[in-house]
């Protein structure tokens, strides 16, 4: 049946933040080598160690190749051609307070609606603000140091709390764990660090706001969380960058570290450029996320809501070592125009009685290809291991594709593995009955697809979880038809 | 290159003359492509995403001894557990690949059915053959099907003319007997399924002695406009031999293909069965048990492609498995962009007996079209311990117990299969017997 009527939505679709902040900026000439990786290890006055990892990383990522075998297809990438730092003229490293810093760096968070005045942020939010290669703010640091929780930019860790970094940085996901780990490793920037003493649980939301702003340049950012023994911890990521018609990279590795009894919750709501309505421009996002529950009971959750970037390429991951450890993944991922997005999750199982739960929903709009891919092992010793997945996938428009590759791989009997999937387009007979309720098409396609994530969206945190479905109904737009 | 592949160019240089169908040019061209193809891609490692979980290093580093001479002196008491119905049954006997005439019955066949050797119809009727010759699947991973197309030997031949309805299952039996070195065996089997026919094909392979052995087969079956088909394919060669073969189906309007596989043998078997449903109309089923124990590894590999509007697949796939054996199922269902109507469903369901056996279940859904319905279930798990103590309360022991669990597991599968005396031997040759009512 192809009579729905055809919406010829009037409005583009809209990206609202697309704009540019005018800023003058230190950038390094494009091109990647030692010297690059020397300057920027000593432009963050990093200590040896961390020189000397970079540049193994550095030299494993030569002899490596990009892979090649997912599912997403993109013109080869120069990585002789990018920008591997560009920070604000006027950041201050040692910026304390907020005044230090440069007030069109704050109008700009401001306009994204990331207010960094710690009187104007949702009292129970603290922000780690990224622009381009460097952190530029971390609100309610004081508050947060008092109950003992270390929450600052990468950057400031490796400085100040350097036996910490030492001790879990690439424990999870090593530096020549894959291509784009290594090149990270390598010349990484800047990112998040948050460390949770014992027992304690952390009184508001963490979060980091990823801003790409100059051309030319790629983001390369690392973040580490360590729940300690007990402690429990709530974490946002949100992204977002200019409309422009050339490909920008970013690469991110996240690591998770939940020792025994720690609870980490860590949610995305990824909202890169994704490029124009024939697919020029946007976000290359090849980013690998790992968690690891590292002693026993402890737990790990990703949610993600995926919106944006021309491409992505990201399968966040929980390694179950600790036994009764519990590892959950939910994600929406909405491809429309020509994005693609390849993603799913690892759920590695390795203590006995880990479980593991997946709930993936992807929609296709337009010529939007969506794959979800993803791997349950259970490994011998994980006796009593338990698994659920499930991944459906919606399609809007006869260009779209939707492709599933769940791999299940069980070497202990005593496990239970499920998966289930459908893959089907939005049900004609809920369609005619919105409308017949007086809901326009688009409306009716917006509610049927919030219902269809709704199991998703329910985990993320409310204020995340609003703009999520904000960001569902924009990402639609001009798609229905 | 490995020994296996040197060994077959070996036997391709200086044995071709003797292939059948080496004097007719198309059979002769095919040849060659397919030892130059062979060559050029080798045989498949487990780089290959499909071959990904196969151990194929100990057969690609053996080397291959063909057997071209006829048949040993068996009589068909020595068949008699193989047989489906020793007396009355049509049936092909293959022994050690080659046709035995004597040890197969198609006399009283119903007139517009043909059935010979390929070896035979390749040396007399080539032009039969031709049609299929640029049908076969090509791609860096038939490493295997390449080889079969280069050299092989004989196989059936299977022709049923157009409205022609047979009564009785046809049994195709493949049989390698002991050597004191092991054997290949490339036998290419051949179904030309007439407009609005209908037929049930049986192509069964088993061992007899406990040598190991290596079958490389390939069958192709053609369904044209209307036909039904119900292909069952039973692997119980013995637990030293190694398996690898091809079901390749192609579906014209409105046909309908049973397609089912039963396996219980080899050390090493993996069976790739790939359906094209290329009419309007066309409907498939893909059903299959495989039960290994010890250090088997089984592997199956289906696709379904939906390359024409309003077609449908129904899948459901079940392994058992017990000792150290390794299984595997990859089901794929294909459906490009542009057709409409689609309706698929795939299944898999496993259980685990031991704590060392493994299993690697990956269905699979790529879709490019949007008006479809498609849903694919994945289940791993292992016995009931509910069930197993409610059984045991009522008096069985659980040994026996355990026994109808996994028979009821399996019977689902069974039951299906008609008529009943198809379905007791399978079960006798599963050693299932009483869990199919």
């Amino acid at each position: 049946m192809n009579d729905r009527p055809v919406i010829t939505s009037a409005m583009a679709r809209s990206y609202k933040h697309g704009f540019i902040t005018p800023i003058p900026s230190d950038t390094i000439q494009p091109g990647l080598d030692e010297k690059v990786i020397q300057w920027l290890s000593a432009k963050k006055q990093e200590p040896d160690f961390m020189l000397e990892w970079r540049l193994a990383a550095y030299w494993h990522w030569l002899g490596m190749t990009e892979p090649s075998w997912s599912s997403v297809r993109y013109p080869p990438i120069d990585y002789q051609a990018i920008r591997y730092y560009s920070a604000p003229r006027s950041a201050n490293p040692n910026a304390v307070a907020l005044k230090d810093v440069d007030p069109a760096l704050l109008a700009t968070y401001e306009k994204l609606g990331i207010p960094l005045d710690e009187r104007l942020t949702l009292a129970g939010v603290a922000v780690d603000a990224v622009f381009d290669s460097v952190s530029v703010a971390t609100t309610h640091q004081k508050k947060l140091a008092e109950m003992g929780i270390l929450f600052c930019s990468m950057s400031e860790a490796i400085r100040n709390h350097g036996a910490l970094v030492r001790r879990y940085l690439g424990s999870v996901v090593p530096p020549g764990d894959n291509f784009f780990a290594a090149l990270n490793a390598a010349v990484f920037s800047d990112g998040s660090f948050c460390y949770i003493p014992p027992g304690v649980r952390c009184p508001m939301e963490l979060s980091t706001y990823f801003r790409i702003n100059a051309a030319g340049t790629g983001q390369f950012e690392r973040t580490l969380i360590i729940a300690d023994e007990y402690s429990q911890v709530s974490y946002l990521e949100g992204c977002s960058a200019p409309q422009r018609d050339r490909h920008q990279l970013h690469a991110a590795v996240v690591e998770l570290i939940a020792l025994e009894g720690a609870e980490i919750r860590y949610s995305t709501v990824q909202n890169w450029y994704p490029g124009d309505a024939e697919g020029r421009g946007g976000i290359y996002n090849f980013v690998t996320k790992r968690g690891e529950c590292r002693g026993d009971h402890s737990h790990i959750s990703w949610t993600q809501v995926e919106t944006g970037s021309a491409i992505t390429w990201k399968y966040p991951s929980v390694i179950l070592r600790g036994a009764g450890s519990s590892g959950r993944f939910h994600s929406v991922a909405l491809t429309n125009h020509h994005q693609q997005a390849d993603t799913g999750t690892k759920m590695i199982h390795i203590g006995a009685d880990t479980r593991s739960t997946i709930l993936s929903k992807g929609i296709s709009a337009g010529h939007g290809h969506n794959a979800y891919r993803g791997l349950v092992k259970v490994l011998a010793g994980a006796t009593g291991a338990r698994n659920h997945s499930q991944c459906d996938s919606l399609l809007l428009g006869e260009h779209g594709s939707a492709h599933t590759y769940p791999y299940i791989e069980v070497k202990n009997r005593t496990a239970q593995v499920e998966h289930e999937a459908t893959t089907s387009r939005i049900d004609e007979d809920q369609l005619f009955y919105c409308r017949q309720r007086g809901l326009s098409n688009e409306e009716a396609v917006s509610l049927i697809v919030n219902g269809f994530c709704q199991e998703v969206l329910s985990e993320l945190p409310m204020e995340f979880s609003v703009e999520a479905r904000k960001l569902l109904a924009v990402s639609l737009e001009g798609s229905v038809g | 290159m490995n020994a296996f592949l040197e060994g077959c160019q070996k036997q391709f240089s200086e044995q071709s003359a003797h292939l059948p169908g080496w004097n007719a040019l198309p059979i002769r061209n095919s040849r060659q492509e397919a030892m130059q193809r062979g060559a050029q891609i080798g045989l498949p490692t487990p780089q290959l995403e499909t071959w990904k979980y196969t151990p194929t290093r100990t057969l690609a580093q053996s080397r291959p001894r063909f057997h071209t001479e006829g048949c040993v002196g068996l009589d068909l008491e020595d068949l008699e557990p193989l047989l489906l119905d020793r007396r009355e049954g049509h049936r092909l006997v293959f022994i050690n690949g080659l046709l035995s005439r004597s040890l197969s019955r198609w006399q009283d066949l119903p007139a517009g059915v043909r059935v010979d050797s390929m070896a035979n119809l390749a040396r007399q009727a080539p032009s039969l053959l031709e049609p299929c010759l640029d049908r076969f699947l090509t791609g860096n991973d038939q490493g295997f099907a390449e080889i079969n197309h280069a050299l092989w030997l004989d196989g059936a031949f299977v022709q049923i003319s157009p409205g022609v309805c047979l009564s009785k299952p046809l049994q195709l039996l493949f049989v390698t007997t002991a050597f004191q070195e092991p054997i290949v065996t490339l036998p290419w089997n051949l179904v030309l399924a007439g407009n609005d026919t209908q037929a049930m094909v049986i192509e069964s392979y088993a061992s007899l002695g406990r040598s190991s052995h290596f079958t490389n087969a390939y069958t192709t079956l053609m369904l044209n406009a209307g036909a039904r088909l119900e292909h069952l394919l039973m692997l119980t060669e013995t637990t030293a031999a190694q398996h690898v073969g091809t079901v390749q189906a192609i579906q014209q309007a409105r046909s309908h293909l049973d397609s089912r596989i039963f396996s219980v043998g080899g050390a090493l078997t993996r069976q790739d069965v790939q359906i094209m449903l290329a009419g309007e109309g066309s409907r498939c089923l893909q059903e299959g048990v495989f039960l290994a124990g010890g250090r088997q590894h089984m592997d199956f590999h289906t696709w379904l492609h939906h390359l024409r509007s309003d077609t449908r697949s129904e899948q459901l796939f079940k392994g058992i498995l017990d000792g150290q054996a390794h299984g595997v199922f990859n089901g794929v269902v294909r459906v490009p962009q542009g057709v409409k109507q689609i309706r698929a469903s795939q299944k898999t369901a496993n259980l685990l007996l031991s704590d060392t056996a493994e299993i690697d279940a990956k269905p699979q859904l790529e879709i490019h079209s949007d008006a479809v319905q498609c849903n694919h279930g994945a289940s791993v798990g292992t016995l009931d311990p509910d069930a197993l103590f409610y059984l045991h309360s009522r008096g069985l022991d659980l040994e026996t117990a355990r026994r109808v669990l996994v028979h009821g597991f399996a019977a689902e599968l069974l039951q299906r299969v008609q008529p009943a005396a198809v379905r007791e031997w399978v079960a006798q040759r599963l050693n299932l017997e009483g869990s199919a009512p």
